[in-house]
């Protein structure tokens, strides 16, 4: 599905869309892992990896259903003190992964707060939620906290998508950013409509009702 | 100065802490939860090593003898506020920061900085609100020494991160310092209209200007939000930024001029039909006509748009100088957002059907050419430095050369026009408000920046004053400039006096193996900007010899290469390393700047 991009991003001519994907949850579950694995397929050796600060940010441009489409994706802080203000990097999201490690049941039992943050703060109804359980490869170890059917049920009460992944092994890390390219692209309400980068008219619903009203004043 | 009118905002935004504090009777030192007096301490060490800083950093840039008064008095409010920030730790905490010192950084600096947002220019309308280049450039000093001073407890930060995260932080405060400005505003008013039932209609109508001409300086999209207060009687408050980001986007700056233009002849609720009426009229399209006759095209397009919220305190304007298609007028400047996640980024097009004349010219005559296109072919042209007047071209090359010469000069042309109209039209006029602005561009479109730069000081020379706010204070617009590939040749001197108008970091990025600039530049006598090194100790160089080894590549690369930049953070060079006494020089070779103990007053 996800096919890797073929050349530099000079030749950005012929892509469809641009879709802003979000990774959050707890401190280190793998996010920055996961991403990594997912744009550049690199692995870091746990004492390599450094918190992330405030956010970071990769372009990917990925094929679905013989359309390109180009992921900005954004790989916020876990650790409470490198965080800045999440809030705004919410704005204009079409998809966000929430990320727990499947050795930490603690990180899954926060997986609430996170949905709370992204119900408050996420600008649209609409926007694709996928659970991932990260560092599945845990089981040979035996360091396995969560089941997996326990991720799926949660992820089923809250309606959102479910994957297991482990960065390490590279096991469904693609299949989990190209289901949310895919539930993204089938929700053209999502980003048709949506402000595109390049447009000078960005009104959504609620702003332009807005304008209007003080218009008529 | 109008120190009444500070106090006045400064008591308005620290009321909830004072009146805890007094009720509670506990020193608010020790109020942080859990964290005592390990967290104060740290505290307070570095809000006197701020003062310090910024009175460093005023003799630095304090030259004439007005800025000295100022400096003066700055100094003033400054020790004021240290004693106000004393009482502040208890309401950082109730805001849910008290696990964590560092998090204490950006609700700090949002106090900071909407104390310092009133501006006390003689002339303007007073209450006016801005947030000056200056005082940014100082802010982000201070936020990176504290940032750094809160996190280098543990020492797990390097200097890049600490960079980065206090980078983030002050974006951070400066949003946070939009809404506590838009909630204050808005506060006021509604006290104003109450407490205005036994007063006299003019004395309630004068407040409600004033309300209006204090929203003016934040942003045009503000001036809107004010009008709406004004005329509704506060019940359009909480509208107020909602939908103005996205009208400052959409009508665009051109229209938005007009509308500045207006705030300048009417006052109050009269403006709400002028300025509506403006924003649909011709009248913004005429004036930009005539006064841009020279340019067939000067518009915007948004790279990051303004966001719907409260509206950010700095925004960032680039230019692109390699267009090949439309989309070349921003493509390059997407991984920004990126490197500075909140900041709403413009990208400025002019004549793009000669810039991309230039584009075509150029690739035709590489072609024509292909003698020279390696880059170690190139860089024998190219050795010294920048003097490219002393290189002795192959025939082949300046037989072909007409094929590019023309659009290029008539490139030349019109990125020096654009710049002047930018700094003219859309900065001195204040179009997109009193707030910073972050200006990037590469080849010409770099070149646009340095005339937009000299336009300015131009402006400054001759005695401007804005028509839309009365203020006559140049030196504030500019916070940041980062020019790459620019075909500029200039000495020295010009360049340091162009430095002059930005009141933070100048970079300036090169390739040496930059041919075709070299030959396109063939006949100057200076070193070119964008081949070498600027020989002014006050500007960053950053070698890309490594990355760029034509033009064309820096619209493909400026991502990377305003990373290597650290665009929107600290410089890494030189003169942090004082304060800080482990910074490790990030770029070999470039002219770090200096000190500033041991810097002279260089700057104008």
């Amino acid at each position: 599905m996800a096919q890797p991009p073929a050349a530099a991003s000079s030749d950005s001519r012929d892509i469809e869309a641009t879709f802003k994907l979000l990774l959050i949850g707890d401190s280190g579950t793998g996010k920055s892992s996961l991403l990594l694995r997912f744009t550049d397929d690199m692995w870091l050796q746990p004492d390599e990896v450094s918190a992330t600060i405030g956010v970071d940010f990769k372009v990917k441009v990925v094929e679905v259903n013989s359309k390109k489409y180009k992921l900005t994706i954004w790989d916020t802080a876990g650790q409470e003190r490198f965080r800045t203000l999440t809030s705004s990097y919410y704005r204009g999201a079409q998809g966000v992964i929430l990320v727990y490690d499947v050795s930490n049941r603690s990180s899954f039992e926060h997986l609430q707060t996170w949905f709370n943050e992204l119900d408050t703060y996420s600008s649209s109804g609409l926007v694709v939620k996928m659970i991932v359980g990260n560092k599945s490869d845990k089981d040979v170890s035996g360091g396995r906290e969560v089941p997996r059917k326990e991720g799926e049920a949660f992820a089923k009460s809250m309606g959102t998508l479910f994957i297991e992944t482990s960065a390490k092994t590279t096991y469904g890390v693609r299949d989990a950013f190209a289901e949310v390219v895919h539930k993204i692209v089938e929700t053209p309400a999502l980003w048709q409509r949506s402000p595109a980068q390049r447009s000078n008219v960005s009104l959504n619903a609620e702003s332009a009702s807005d304008s209007s009203s003080m218009c008529a004043c | 100065m109008n120190h009444d009118r500070t106090a006045a905002l400064l008591h308005h935004l620290e009321a909830p802490s004072r009146r805890q504090s007094t009720t509670e009777k506990v020193p608010p030192a020790d109020a942080g939860p859990g964290t005592g007096a390990a967290q104060a301490h740290p505290l307070a060490r570095s809000l006197r090593m701020w003062n310090d800083l910024l009175c460093v950093d005023l003799a630095r840039w304090a030259d004439g003898s007005a800025t000295a008064a100022a400096v003066e008095a700055l100094k003033n409010t400054t020790q004021d506020r240290t004693l106000l920030l004393a009482a502040l730790p208890k309401q950082v905490a109730a805001a849910g920061c008290d696990a964590e010192p560092l998090q204490l950084v950006p609700p700090l600096l949002a106090q900071i900085l909407s104390a310092s947002l009133e501006t006390d220019d003689d002339g303007a309308p007073s209450h006016l609100l801005a947030y000056d280049a200056r005082t940014r450039a100082m802010l982000r000093q201070m936020t990176f020494e504290l940032t750094m001073h809160l996190a280098g407890a543990n020492d797990e930060l390097d200097a890049a991160a600490t960079g980065k995260l206090a980078a983030l932080f002050l974006s951070d405060a400066e949003q946070r310092a939009a809404q506590i400005v838009s909630q204050v505003s808005a506060a006021s008013h509604t006290s104003s209209e109450t407490a205005g039932r036994g007063r006299t209609p003019g004395e309630a109508a004068g407040d409600r200007a004033r309300a209006v001409r204090r929203w003016a300086g934040i942003g045009l999209a503000t001036v809107a939000g004010g009008v709406a207060v004004g005329v509704t009687g506060g019940l359009a408050a909480p509208f107020i930024g909602a939908g103005l980001g996205s009208l400052f986007a959409s009508v665009g700056l051109a229209s938005a001029s007009a509308a500045a233009a207006g705030m300048g002849t009417l006052t109050g609720a009269a403006i709400v039909g002028s300025l509506f009426g403006v924003t649909g009229g011709g009248l913004a399209a005429f004036k930009m006509n005539k006064r841009l006759k020279d340019l067939d095209e000067f518009r915007f397009e948004a790279v990051a748009p303004e966001p719907a919220g409260a509206l950010p305190l700095v925004h960032a304007i680039v230019v692109s100088g390699w267009i090949q298609t439309a989309r070349d007028v921003a493509a390059p400047w997407h991984d920004l957002t990126a490197l500075s996640p909140l900041m709403p980024i413009n990208a400025l097009a002019f004549d793009t059907k000669h810039l991309m004349a230039l584009t075509t010219a150029a690739m035709d005559f590489a072609t024509e050419t292909a003698v020279v296109t390696t880059a170690t072919q190139a860089a024998q042209f190219t050795v010294l430095g920048g003097l490219v007047s002393a290189v002795v071209w192959p025939v082949g090359l300046l037989q072909a050369a007409w094929i590019v010469d023309n659009p290029w000069s008539m490139a030349l042309v019109k990125s020096e026009q654009a710049g002047r109209a930018l700094a003219r039209d859309i900065l001195a006029a204040h179009v997109a408000g009193n707030r910073p602005v972050v200006l990037a561009g590469f080849g010409v479109g770099a070149r646009a920046i340095v005339y937009c730069l000299l336009e300015l000081l131009d402006l400054i020379k001759s005695g401007h004053r804005s028509a839309a706010t009365g203020s006559a204070d140049l030196h504030g617009i500019v916070e940041s400039v980062y020019i790459a590939g620019t075909p500029v040749a200039m000495a020295p001197t010009a360049w340091m006096q162009a430095r002059g108008v930005v009141a933070g970091r100048f970079v300036n990025i090169y390739s040496q193996h930059d041919w075709l600039l070299g030959f396109l530049n063939r006949v100057t006598v200076q070193p070119v900007a964008g081949l070498g090194p600027i020989a002014c100790e006050t500007v960053e160089n950053i070698d890309v010899s490594d990355i760029v080894s034509s033009q064309s590549e820096y619209a493909r690369e400026m991502g990377v290469i305003l990373g290597r930049a650290r665009f929107d953070q600290v410089a890494g060079a030189g003169w942090t390393a004082s304060a800080s006494g482990s910074l490790p020089r990030s770029r070999n070779g470039s002219l770090g700047r200096k000190a500033p103990q041991s810097a002279d007053a260089t700057e104008p």
